[in-house]
């Protein structure tokens, strides 16, 4: 990553920048898509996991997400410190912060809904 | 700084003194507008921006004469102004035409206008395609709101929601105007994107980094890349409605296998975004023009881009918070709402930034701030009840009633059309030397805001006392009648502001012009003197606020003193710079004026038009018309000047066009590609989304080919893709022989037998569209990847003609460059769509 960071450094940069945000995408993306296949696959009897082992296969996500998240932020806030001053270290850092609120948040119904309850 | 300190500085820049005296009369000469008849062929920005704007306006007044209707009706309980079924056709054309053919326009007028100068660029890299865009939503625009006058008006609501739009329920031709009409924001924001996105990345002024890239800029970068994700779901929708209307494939019929929730995901995924693809480049407007008229820097800069960034992803999630009554899920409602909420949170960092500025500054009083004041208390109080309407249990209250209304109006007029109005005044100077009236500003703000607000607060109260939205009247006795009335009242307030603003626009613009000046202080580069050709010369750019940093830099850019101060090949021409640093690369030569994009959009429009009315034959030959046209002018766009590189500055020469990865039209194709996946993608989750639907996959009477056939149209794909390469071996190095047709021929038989061999397959399974919703996404996915065979056939003929004549060469390879793109691209979608129905099958 490292030699290609030096040879394309704008998609070094890009990559860098909205990594935390891609993360959120991807955890918000499983999250939402588990609950749409999962609970279908439940209503039509052919599901290989229960409705609990689905919520807690959520929760495992989103634990392993937020543990991205906050590596990503401490690589954003210690990347930061070293570089100081220009674009890339803000927008990455409070991006990270932004993905890591989110993720959170996107978490917290988890605790509190049964996986495939009724609108 | 010192004389001796000047004189160095001086010294520094990129082109010396005196200037030859033929430069500057070739520069005006080569950019030169058409006169007379011909004015119609001008591709410059400014001269299509003014167009695009202008355009724009007037779809803006025309929505709001819908919207007088649409109060003058429910002024008064069971009031008979207008007959129901015209009332549907008129809200449904005052939000139609608000969305799609005033909001996303306007944003990507103002940057067809604004961008190129204000990134030091002569033109946007792209001309002719900026103006075919803006053309054919012209024609195809005022040929759309024309229905009305004919009763052919669609009248299913501004998102056309099935069942109410099947052929069943609607069968006359106003839904089809709708969604075929619709075909030309597409066309115009997709090419919009490109141009945002290859221009602002790559055409900025040396020196120009991303860092010291104004905040409009980034604004509209992230817009272009939105849009990229967000349009090709409602190409996707569009297309499968229509679909089910012509073909009575059951996409959304529920009787059928199919399902109406399919549209409101695929529509709510563009339309959600589309509300941000609005309000974001009203957001970089503001953030431009906020520091100029506090007199001080953008508090929290990068924390601004960054939200602009954050913003844009979340704006993704959100799509399904139109769909809280839907019936979802209680966990998947309240993900969307979590990200719903969470949205709010780099909106905050804006207007905080945007407060700051102003606390840290000396703000002028004038208009542009009273609109930007007023956009913050607006938007501020939109995003409040956006919060509100995020909370399910709130939402399950409000949804559909006139709260809503009241909520989108406070979003889209306070935090676009506010923004945009400040911006009419601040940036008016730059077309004609004038300003616009402060006087008559004043009492246009006060009209326009005191309006807005005594229209739209009182449908919160509506709402929250029961009214639900689109109904033509009310019975009176239900709390209704006072805020109706109040709002109906607004409205005339509002209409005489709008009048009193377009009175003094068009005051201003009789008056005699003057030497543009830069009345605000401002530090971005648009405030450098320009004419047809932008900057006479590029500025060399050292920060974020270049005219507040270097005071002369306007005065040295005008003299020539900068980079390309003329024409260096006598050919139109702007820098390409490294999209990091923004260091000059190369020199794009730019194509001139011409008819081909003015008759092009033309064709298109005609198309669509005529296609909806089901005159074929006239349909197929606008058709063909823009097809020929765009062909000719690629033909004439590939082909560079004599010289292999140029001078454009003291010492500096740098190479006339690149290829490959340094080509900006490699860079539009790999975006419109992204494009053309993402509409896959979108007919690809129509498909999984059906077949988890069906009891089970495929569905009863409904069989799938075997894999083995659909592998071996797999491997024809792959085999089309392999074979295309060897029709440019070797092409860096020399150019490539006749003999070549022969693998361009046989890679076209390989794709189109694996594309008819997909079909057959298909077909002796007894696939039946109309039967069932799965067997119709089969069908849309097949129509698809035709439409694609049909394109490649059309690209190889023109290839093979450009092969013929000797036309590529290791100079003069973007054609082929650009076509293999399209053509590996579309082979990789016929494995997909080979495959996918097994996979999804499989996992069923």
């Amino acid at each position: 990553m490292k030699s290609v960071g030096r040879r394309f450094p704008f998609f070094a940069g890009t990559w860098a920048g909205s990594a935390p945000l891609l993360l959120w995408a991807l955890h918000f993306a499983f999250c939402y898509g588990a609950v749409a296949v999962g609970c279908t696959a439940i209503l039509h009897g052919g599901a290989w996991l229960t409705a609990e082992q689905l919520r807690l296969l959520m929760g495992g996500a989103t634990v392993l997400a937020l543990a991205l998240g906050a590596l990503l932020l401490w690589r954003a806030f210690a990347a930061g410190r070293q570089v100081g001053g220009r674009l890339l270290p803000r927008v990455r850092l409070l991006g990270a912060l932004l993905a890591l609120v989110g993720m959170a948040w996107t978490g917290l119904p988890l605790a509190m809904l049964p996986a495939c309850g009724a609108g | 700084m010192t004389p001796e300190g000047d004189e160095a500085a001086m010294r520094q820049l990129p082109s010396s003194l005196p200037r030859p005296p033929d430069e500057l009369p070739a520069l005006e000469r080569v950019w030169e507008l058409p006169r007379g008849r011909r004015s119609v062929t001008a591709v410059n920005n400014t001269y299509i921006g003014k167009l695009y704007i202008a355009t724009a306006l007037l779809f803006l007044l025309l929505a709001g004469v819908l919207a007088l209707l649409m109060r003058a009706q429910l002024a008064v309980p069971g009031n008979t102004l207008l007959a129901p079924g015209t009332y549907n056709q008129v809200f449904t054309m005052h939000g139609s035409v608000m969305m799609f053919l005033f909001a996303v326009p306007i944003v990507e007028a103002v940057a067809v206008y604004l961008l190129p100068n204000m990134l030091g660029a002569r033109d946007l890299p792209f001309p002719r395609l900026s103006a075919y865009a803006y053309w054919a939503y012209a024609f195809g625009g005022l040929a759309f709101f024309c229905t009305l006058f004919l009763g052919l008006a669609p009248d299913g609501g501004w998102f056309m929601y099935p069942p109410l739009t099947s052929r069943v329920e609607s069968p006359g031709l106003n839904a089809d105007f709708w969604l075929l009409g619709i075909g030309f924001i597409e066309i115009s924001a997709i090419a919009g994107a490109v141009e945002l996105i290859v221009g602002i990345l790559l055409t900025r002024a040396p020196g120009m980094t991303l860092v010291r890239m104004p905040v409009y800029a980034w604004a509209m970068l992230i817009v272009g890349l939105m849009i990229v994700f967000a349009f090709p779901a409602v190409i996707a929708c569009t297309a499968l409605l229509e679909m089910e209307r012509a073909f009575d494939w059951p996409f959304f019929d529920a009787g059928r296998g199919g399902d109406p929730l399919l549209w409101q995901h695929l529509f709510w995924f563009f339309g959600h975004p589309d509300v941000y693809i609005i309000f974001l480049p009203a957001a970089g407007m503001v953030s431009v023009m906020l520091p100029a008229l506090a007199g001080t820097p953008l508090v929290g800069h990068r924390a601004v881009i960054a939200a602009l960034l954050a913003t844009g992803f979340f704006s993704f999630a959100l799509w399904a918070h139109h769909m809280f009554t839907a019936g979802l899920g209680s966990l998947s409602l309240s993900f969307v709402s979590a990200a719903s909420m969470a949205v709010a949170i780099p909106a905050g960092i804006q207007v905080f930034a945007w407060l700051g500025t102003l606390w840290r500054g000396r703000v002028r009083w004038n208009t542009p701030t009273l609109f930007l004041l007023g956009f913050l208390v607006t938007f501020t109080m939109g995003g409040l009840t956006g919060v509100m309407v995020a909370a399910l249990p709130f939402d399950w209250q409000a949804h559909d009633s006139y709260f809503i209304v009241a909520h989108l109006h406070y979003v889209l007029i306070g935090g676009m059309v506010m923004p945009v109005l400040a911006a009419l005044y601040y940036w008016m100077p730059l077309l004609g030397g004038n300003q616009l009236s402060e006087r008559l500003g004043r009492w246009v703000f006060a009209l326009v805001f005191g309006g807005f607000h005594l229209t739209f607060f009182p449908m919160h109260l509506a709402g929250l006392l029961g009214m639900p939205r689109r109904v033509y009247t009310y019975e009176t006795g239900l709390g209704w009648d006072g805020p109706n009335l109040l709002s109906t009242a607004g409205t005339l307030v509002l209409t005489l502001g709008f009048l009193l603003l377009l009175l003094d626009v068009v005051r201003t613009l009789r008056q005699p012009r003057r030497a543009q000046q830069n009345p605000w202080n401002a530090p971005t580069l648009e405030w450098v003197p320009s004419a047809n050709y932008g900057m006479r010369s590029i500025p060399q750019v050292e920060s974020s606020h270049p005219l507040w940093q270097r005071p002369s830099l306007a005065e040295e850019a005008q003299a020539g003193r900068h980079w390309l101060p003329g024409t260096a090949t006598g050919r139109r021409e702007t820098l390409f710079t490294t999209p990091l640093r923004a260091d000059p690369h190369h020199l794009i030569v730019l194509p001139g004026p011409s008819w081909l994009p003015v008759l092009g959009a033309l064709g298109t429009a005609a198309f669509f038009l005529l296609l909806t009315v089901k005159w074929f034959v006239p349909a197929t030959a606008g058709g063909l018309l823009a097809v020929g046209c765009v062909l000719a002018w690629l033909w004439q766009t590939d082909c560079l000047p004599a010289d292999r590189d140029a001078q454009v500055a003291d010492g500096v020469r740098l190479p006339v066009g690149d290829r490959l990865g340094w080509s900006h039209s490699w860079w539009a194709t790999v975006v419109v590609l992204v494009v053309d996946f993402m509409v896959l993608a979108s007919m690809a989750f129509a498909h999984v989304h059906l077949a988890m639907l069906a009891p089970e996959c495929p569905p009863p009477g409904a069989a799938l080919p075997s894999l083995g056939r659909v592998a071996l149209a797999a491997g024809g794909f792959v085999l089309g893709g392999a074979l295309f390469a060897w029709t440019g071996h070797g092409l860096g190095a020399r150019a490539p022989g006749r003999w070549r047709l022969l693998p361009l021929l046989a890679a076209t038989g390989a794709t189109v037998g694996a594309f008819a061999l997909l079909l057959g397959a298909f077909v002796d399974t007894g696939l039946a569209p109309t039967a069932h919703g799965w067997g119709a996404t089969i069908a849309g996915l097949l129509s698809y990847l035709g439409f694609h065979v049909v394109l490649l056939l059309v690209a190889a003929a023109y290839l093979a003609a450009r092969l013929w004549h000797g036309l590529l060469t290791p100079r003069q390879r973007a054609t082929w460059d650009n076509t293999a793109l399209l053509w590996w691209g579309a082979c990789a979608q016929g494995v997909i769509t080979a495959l996918l129905p097994h996979a999804v099958a499989a996992l069923m």
